[in-house]
């Protein structure tokens, strides 16, 4: 009577995701799904949850094979999938929410009464005290989440319950709450699995722990039988292979100079970066890294300090367009979304902030326009080198190469180049190139900072991480210390979850 | 084979231009003009005659003047539907400064622009500095600006003298001084759009604004600057209009303006959600839509059929530019696999 995942196959084009993985997860069992980035966790989820359908192997439910899937069936069947990005809609109401699409009528209106009645209820179960006429847009993220939950509870019955990285924007009594309901969903034989970054977590809540490695099971067992250091071991590859080894005494002068500088889920932080470094900031989901760089990118004002650059002090409220001025600029961690015009051509893509520097009072310059991208094109080794190709129509890869070579076709205006994420959604080869575009640029003078949640990555291109955790630096490692092991050592086995275990989450409901 | 099609580098221009199908949805516009200059030439003598093709150019002028900045506007993302209002506030302004002031006619006209601009300017510092809809506010401008110039005067003024004369019916080398004017805000639209950085930043936030705001560009000033220059434009329309009329008439001047100009600016082809269009297209729906009326007006098709005939020309217009587009895109993606 359990959940079985037999021999599960998935690839996209000629990349395998998952390679033949087997899980079983019984009825009342909390099962931890860990791994680096890309290792096929998302995959898996999916295929469970019936978004993504396998290209062979099976899942059975209590015996069942579930066939055919969709997300509709799979929730039908019991299996409720709570994402990062909730579902709830923020304008509508609690109940209006649990009801949403399945609205209780009389005679053709909806029965108010009744839904009022069973959402007090519903919420009375969850322990959760709040008023079924708040909106949902006003309560705290973490009693969304719960609602989530108890929405999923409403509509169907819940035999496997899936919490994508739930505890990513939570804070820690949040969390506690999550967790006492994890515990409640336990006893009713509901089975849990839970993926996350932080490995304290697991060790709190978890029964058994699966640990994935490019598309196949590198680690499964009891996490009563396991050691914390033997999972960091596995998720990172077991290997702790050195970084190019840089002479710190290459470093220049102090180009970006962070003093107490808090900002959207981060800081006060103090931070030097050095002409020809790159450092690197790792940490997981939620842990501040994206908003300090846009912060620094002038996308948010700070809420208190500053940061200078070359030692002149960039103005708070002056947008990215003051800190391009002194030259800080970013490459944004969701390219469609911030960073990427896909309908115009790759030329707009990579000059657009060079045409008015390349011309004359605002005129352009076709001859100059076309000498700076032939060179940055090869520079970044953009394919195909067409000018005129749309941007949507390029590689992830080559659209990244697009952003990237956006800031190296100026770089001589720069001083500090932020990257948030840099090769996510990247294959590997067009990383390898992103790499070295940046060790070129740190080598010419600027200061390179990235963010990433990818130890890997982290080990590969810093020279100086800050492993960073809800908002704060909670560990600095420099040269051969940064390897894939010590990274994710220091950003969780002792900071993972840092609340009373003993203490018992006191449920009530309320605007932060 | 199929692979070293997708990786050609002008693969998807040449396959475009290849399909002849692909290509006449594309030009559906000029095909449509084309035919209708063939039909109207073959059921009027009138038609093709220089002094109708003047009629059409002289009656085509303001709108094109004004539909420039207009596309510019809307591929930005914005758009600006008091212009009809604010045309009849800078002619009436402009006429009355005239008559009753004693203007000099020169000093009214830049009075006229001034007007138009300021009233521009609002829009933009409303649209732009507040995360107020560009279309309620530009509604909301609509009628005040057509309140406030009922207000100045009930009558129309009149009767403008010689200078206003030129402006409105002087011809140079035979031809008519506002289409001068508007041949010369096209080529400057052109040079702007095509030639200057400022240019590319259109694009850049009508297709996506974050990105633009993150590269630096200023996602507030041009959009405020441009509803600026659409005032301008919109206060030389109403300058233009008064002085080929000599009389302003605050109740009509103007009226129902701002809806030809949006529609010429869509039958071009710029997408209403911003991100997509050509000056050319712009300069296409200006033509087609001055076409499609004299034409009409010379076989005595009655107004509301013309009304009928311009409403089905953009809705088909539309509806053509989604299917070339969409056959376009799934020839890329069958090409691709």
């Amino acid at each position: 009577m359990t959940l079985g995942i037999r021999d599960l196959v998935k690839g996209y084009g000629t990349f395998t995701v998952l390679s033949g993985v087997d899980l079983d997860i019984a009825p009342g069992e909390v099962h931890a799904l860990l791994g680096p980035n890309g290792a096929g966790k998302s995959t898996l989820i999916k295929c469970i949850g019936g978004v993504t359908v396998p290209d062979s192997g099976q899942i059975t439910l209590d015996g069942v094979p579930l066939q055919n899937m969709t997300p509709a069936r799979a929730f039908e069947s019991g299996i409720a999938t709570i994402h990062q990005h909730l579902s709830l809609i923020d304008v509508l109401t609690v109940t209006e929410n649990l009801f949403l699409g399945q609205e209780s009528r009389i005679a053709g209106l909806v029965d108010r009464r009744r839904q009022r009645r069973v959402t007090e209820e519903l919420l009375e179960r969850f322990g959760l005290t709040l008023d079924p006429n708040t909106r949902v847009g006003d309560l705290p993220v973490g009693t969304k989440q719960l609602l989530e939950i108890a929405k999923a509870w409403h509509r169907t019955a819940v035999r496997v319950l899936i919490l994508d990285e739930p505890t990513a924007s939570l804070s820690e009594s949040e969390t506690e709450r999550l967790f006492a309901e994890v515990a409640r969903m336990k006893e009713r034989g509901v089975r849990i699995i839970y993926t996350t970054h932080r490995l304290g977590e697991v060790f709190r809540i978890a029964d058994r722990v699966t640990v994935l490695r490019d598309g196949v099971v590198a680690l499964s067992g009891a996490v009563a039988d396991i050691k914390p250091e033997r999972i960091v071991s596995v998720i990172s590859g077991g290997t702790g292979e050195p970084t190019p080894a840089v002479e710190r005494s290459d470093l220049g002068d102090v180009r970006l100079k962070v003093t107490g500088l808090a900002g959207p889920r981060f800081g006060p932080l103090d931070v030097e970066v050095r002409a020809g470094e790159i450092l690197g900031l790792y940490g997981v989901l939620g842990s501040g890294r994206s908003s300090f760089l846009e912060t620094l990118a002038g996308r948010f004002p700070a809420t208190s300090g500053g940061f200078q650059v070359d030692g002149r002090p960039v103005a708070r409220r002056g947008g990215p367009a003051e800190a391009l001025r002194r030259g800080v600029a970013l490459v944004p961690s969701d390219r469609a979304r911030q960073a990427l015009w896909g309908t115009r051509s790759a030329a707009d893509n990579l000059l657009l902030p060079s045409f008015a520097e390349l011309g004359r009072l605002g005129v352009r310059n076709p001859g100059g326009e076309r000498r700076l991208f032939a060179d940055t094109a090869g520079k970044v080794a953009l394919h195909p080198p067409d000018a005129t190709r749309k941007g949507a129509a390029f590689s992830g890869g080559n659209q990244q190469k697009l952003v990237l070579g956006r800031w190296l076709a100026r770089a001589d205006r720069l001083a500090v180049l932020l990257l948030d994420e840099p090769t996510q959604g990247v294959d590997v080869g067009a990383r390898r190139q992103i790499y070295q575009v940046c060790r070129d640029l740190a080598e010419r003078g600027l200061a390179v900072v990235f963010a990433s949640s990818d130890a890997q990555e982290v080990a590969q291109l810093a020279q100086r991480a800050l492993v960073m955790d809800r908002g704060k630096v909670i560990a600095e490692l420099t040269g051969d210390e940064i390897t894939e092991a010590t990274l994710l050592q220091n950003a969780h086995q002792l900071t993972g979850v840092t609340g009373d275990v003993a203490g018992t989450p006191n449920v009530s409901e309320g605007r932060p | 084979m199929t692979a070293t099609t997708a990786t050609t580098p002008a693969g998807t221009a040449k396959g475009g231009g290849r399909n002849l199908l692909d290509l006449a949805l594309r030009s559906a516009l000029l095909i449509g003009l084309i035919l209708m200059v063939v039909f109207f030439t073959a059921q009027s003598d009138l038609f093709l005659t220089t002094g109708n093709i003047k009629n059409i150019a002289l009656s085509s002028a303001v709108l094109l003047i004004v539909a420039v900045p207009q596309a510019l506007l809307v591929i930005m993302g914005y758009v600006d539907l008091s212009v009809g209002s604010a045309v009849g506030l800078a002619g009436v302004i402009t006429g009355l400064l005239i008559v009753d002031q004693h203007w000099s006619w020169g000093a009214a006209v830049l009075a006229g622009l001034a007007v138009g601009t300021l009233g521009g300017l609002v829009n933009g510092v409303l649209v732009a500095y507040t995360k107020l809809s560009p279309i309620i506010v530009t509604l909301g401008t609509l009628q005040l600006y057509r309140g406030i110039t009922q207000f100045l005067r009930d009558d129309p003024p009149s009767d403008f003298g010689q200078g206003m004369a030129l402006l409105g019916r002087g011809l140079y080398l035979g031809v008519p001084v506002p289409v001068w004017i508007a041949v010369l805000v096209f080529a400057l639209g052109a040079l702007f759009l095509y030639g200057t950085a400022s240019g590319r930043h259109v694009y850049a936030i009508g297709v996506n604004t974050e990105a633009a705001y993150l590269s630096g560009v200023a996602t507030k000033r041009l959009p405020l600057v441009l509803y600026g220059v659409i005032g301008l434009a919109a206060g030389l329309g109403g300058v233009l209009y008064a002085a080929r009329l000599d009389s302003a008439p605050p109740g009509t001047l103007g009226v129902g303006f701002e809806l030809e100009v949006l529609t010429a600016v869509l039958l071009g082809g710029v997408a209403f959600s911003g991100g997509r269009g050509t000056m050319f297209g712009v300069l296409l729906g200006v033509i087609f839509l001055g076409v499609l009326r004299n034409g009409m007006t010379l076989m005595n098709v009655p107004y509301f059929a013309q009304a009928m005939a311009t409403g089905a020309a953009l809705v088909i217009a539309a509806g053509l530019d989604e299917l070339g587009r969409r056959a376009g895109m799934v020839r890329r993606v069958i090409r691709r696999t």
